[in-house]
């Protein structure tokens, strides 16, 4: 490019006509040539009058020559000045794209880590954006504790993020980043007093803090294994990406207590009603993993697991609405009683309701004691009308039920359970639930004997 | 020859452009730039260039009717044109498939999105140029 400047220059109109009228203006003939000595300018044949040749020059380069007579001088003084100017001008513009381009990496950022909910996934994004605008042998982000030590380092190409803090033990460097929260460049860590580790690996590093609502939560580190001399700007740089990735954290980080307490939250209403009825002890919890064993058997979809879980571990939260007299009652039911019982599928969704977030969980709980030939309750529901997680629950919850122990008669073995949903599959339950339930993988998951499997073409 | 031309009525914008396409110059690509609709359109018809980047905010003639012309007017609807939008300004996606546009990007741009672009369209253009029998 900087071989051509004199070519472009001249190529311009006014340019062109400046430099005529100078030309004309002193004595003898003057002609521009490019560094390779082909003329841009002038009279081919004005040879005899060349007295002076005079480069022009672009950072200590030549690259081109005015010839002419003694005042010449002229017309080089003008083209160096002009060509000067060029150098600058581009030099701003290549300044301003450097811009653009942080801008347009900011503003992709901005979008992508906006939607981000994943702490590791937010990481993954700003340290592989960091890897395209600067230039480093490890970018890792360190996350600190309340006491401000270090427990996860997460670098960008998986590559051992403990590289660098071995080359900083025992960490003083590191120590007094978290101290000071300030960003900061270390061009050359052997001549740093801080860091006193034994033989240093890095040569260069920059640091700046994530912060959190003034508190320093971590750091994200670039380092260099030969000597860089980062310049400011770099750290400006990283200094903004490390600002953006805390606030992309903190909704992360947000985001996960709100569903941390949401379970929670499902997890005591589920306790609630194993503590109303002791006697069936833990039967949630087996129920829910009867549950998802069925539903990997079934290869129902991923997303679909939270659903089923939820659904699982509620399924009975409607019996908190069940009098005490017929929910504990030591012994066969009354019809009336029956009756009281029958409604807790109803209440469990009365209760659930309020819940916006449990919609999609509360027809699981409503329809679990509906039956496959429309004989089951609350609505008497037939077949794929009911909800797959119904259906699921509906079988663990059975066959529970059947293995342990009651107040009105003792656990069945597994083989009777077992022949019992064989018997039931497609009037009370759906064939294809209890064929994977009964399945050998689904089994094994499970930790059952292999009881009944030569009976489970059902 | 490959020629791109630059539209754009703003000069700092033009030589921006310029600068982020100087590498396909040394590749034998001709930049060539306008500074408003009228003069963009001569250009296009008498030097066909196989990209164009047109700002759509110009006075006199605005870029979406440069770009309608081009494509639906006269038909030269082989030359691919990119027009550029300011950044926040609610671009007409339904305006643009209108007059015919190949793409939209925001200014500012982005120099690297704007090269790859350039490269992609220069190598297509040679590519079918080579295609193309002589007689």
């Amino acid at each position: 490019m900087a071989k051509a400047v004199i070519k472009k220059l001249l190529a311009k109109p006014e340019v062109l006509t400046l430099v005529r009228e100078i030309c004309q203006a002193v004595r003898l003939p003057v002609c521009i040539c490019d560094c390779e000595g082909t003329m841009l300018f002038g009279d081919p044949y004005g040879d005899q009058f060349f007295s002076r040749t005079i480069s022009i020059n672009s950072e200590d380069n030549v690259i081109g020559t005015v010839k002419g007579g003694e005042d010449c001088t002229i017309v080089a003084s003008t083209l160096q000045y002009m060509v000067n100017a060029e150098f600058e001008r581009t030099a701003l513009g290549r300044e301003t794209l450097e811009k653009y381009r942080e801008i347009s990496m900011l503003c992709d950022l901005g979008a992508k880590i906006g939607s981000c909910m994943d702490k590791k996934e937010v990481i993954k994004i700003i340290t592989g954006e960091i890897r395209t605008m600067l230039t480093a042998d490890i970018i890792a982000v360190l996350l600190c504790d309340d006491n401000d030590a270090i427990i996860e380092i997460i670098s960008d190409d998986g590559s051992d993020g403990d590289l660098l803090i071995t080359s900083l033990e025992p960490g003083e460097l590191v120590e007094n980043f978290l101290v000071t929260a300030a960003p900061e460049i270390v061009n050359d860590l052997t001549a740093d007093s801080r860091c006193t580790g034994s033989p240093q690996i890095f040569s260069s590093m920059m640091c700046a803090p994530l912060k959190i609502q003034e508190k320093t939560v971590g750091y994200v580190c670039v380092g260099s294994l030969d000597k860089r001399e980062y310049p400011a700007r770099d750290l400006k740089l990283l200094t903004t990406l490390s600002d953006q990735t805390a606030v992309a954290l903190e909704k992360a980080l947000l985001y996960n207590r709100l569903k941390e307490t949401f379970f929670a939250m499902v997890r005591t209403l589920a306790e609630t009603i194993e503590k109303r009825d002791p006697y069936t002890g833990n039967h949630t919890k087996r129920v829910v993993d009867y549950s998802l064993a069925i539903a990997e058997g079934l290869e129902l979809p991923e997303e679909y697991f939270l659903r089923l879980e939820l659904a699982a571990a509620l399924h009975d939260i409607g019996k908190l609405g069940v009098r005490d007299d017929v929910l504990l009652k030591n012994g066969p039911l009354t019809n009336e009683e029956f009756v009281q019982m029958k409604r807790h599928p109803t209440y469990g969704e009365e209760i659930l309701k309020h819940i916006k977030h449990l919609k999609d969980v509360i027809p699981g709980v409503k329809f679990h004691h509906e039956r496959c030939d429309g004989k089951g309750y609350p609505l008497g529901l037939k077949g794929d009308a009911i909800d797959i997680t119904a259906r699921i629950i509906a079988v663990a919850d059975s066959f529970d039920a059947m293995t342990t122990d009651r107040p009105y008669r003792k656990a069945l073995s597994l083989d009777v359970a077992f022949n019992e949903l064989i018997k039931f599959s497609g009037t009370q339950f759906d064939s294809a639930v209890v064929k994977a339930f009964l399945s050998a993988q689904v089994q094994e998951k499970l930790g059952m004997r292999a009881h009944g499997r030569s009976n489970t073409d059902a | 020859m490959t020629k791109i031309l630059i539209v754009d009525d703003e000069p700092f914008i033009r030589q921006l452009l310029e600068l982020t396409l100087e590498d396909l110059e040394d590749e034998g690509v001709e930049l060539l730039t306008a500074t408003n609709g009228e003069e963009a359109l001569s250009l296009i018809k008498n030097e066909r260039p196989c990209l164009v980047f047109l700002d759509v905010m110009m006075p006199k003639m605005n870029g979406f009717e440069v770009c309608n012309i081009v494509k639906n007017e006269i038909g030269m609807t082989d030359i691919y044109i990119v027009l550029l939008t300011a950044k926040g300004q609610e671009f007409d996606k339904e305006k643009g498939r209108e007059v015919g546009s190949d793409q939209y990007m925001t200014k500012p741009f982005n120099p690297d999105e704007v090269l790859a672009k350039a490269r992609e369209i220069t190598v297509r253009q040679l590519h079918t140029t080579c295609k193309t029998p002589i007689l």
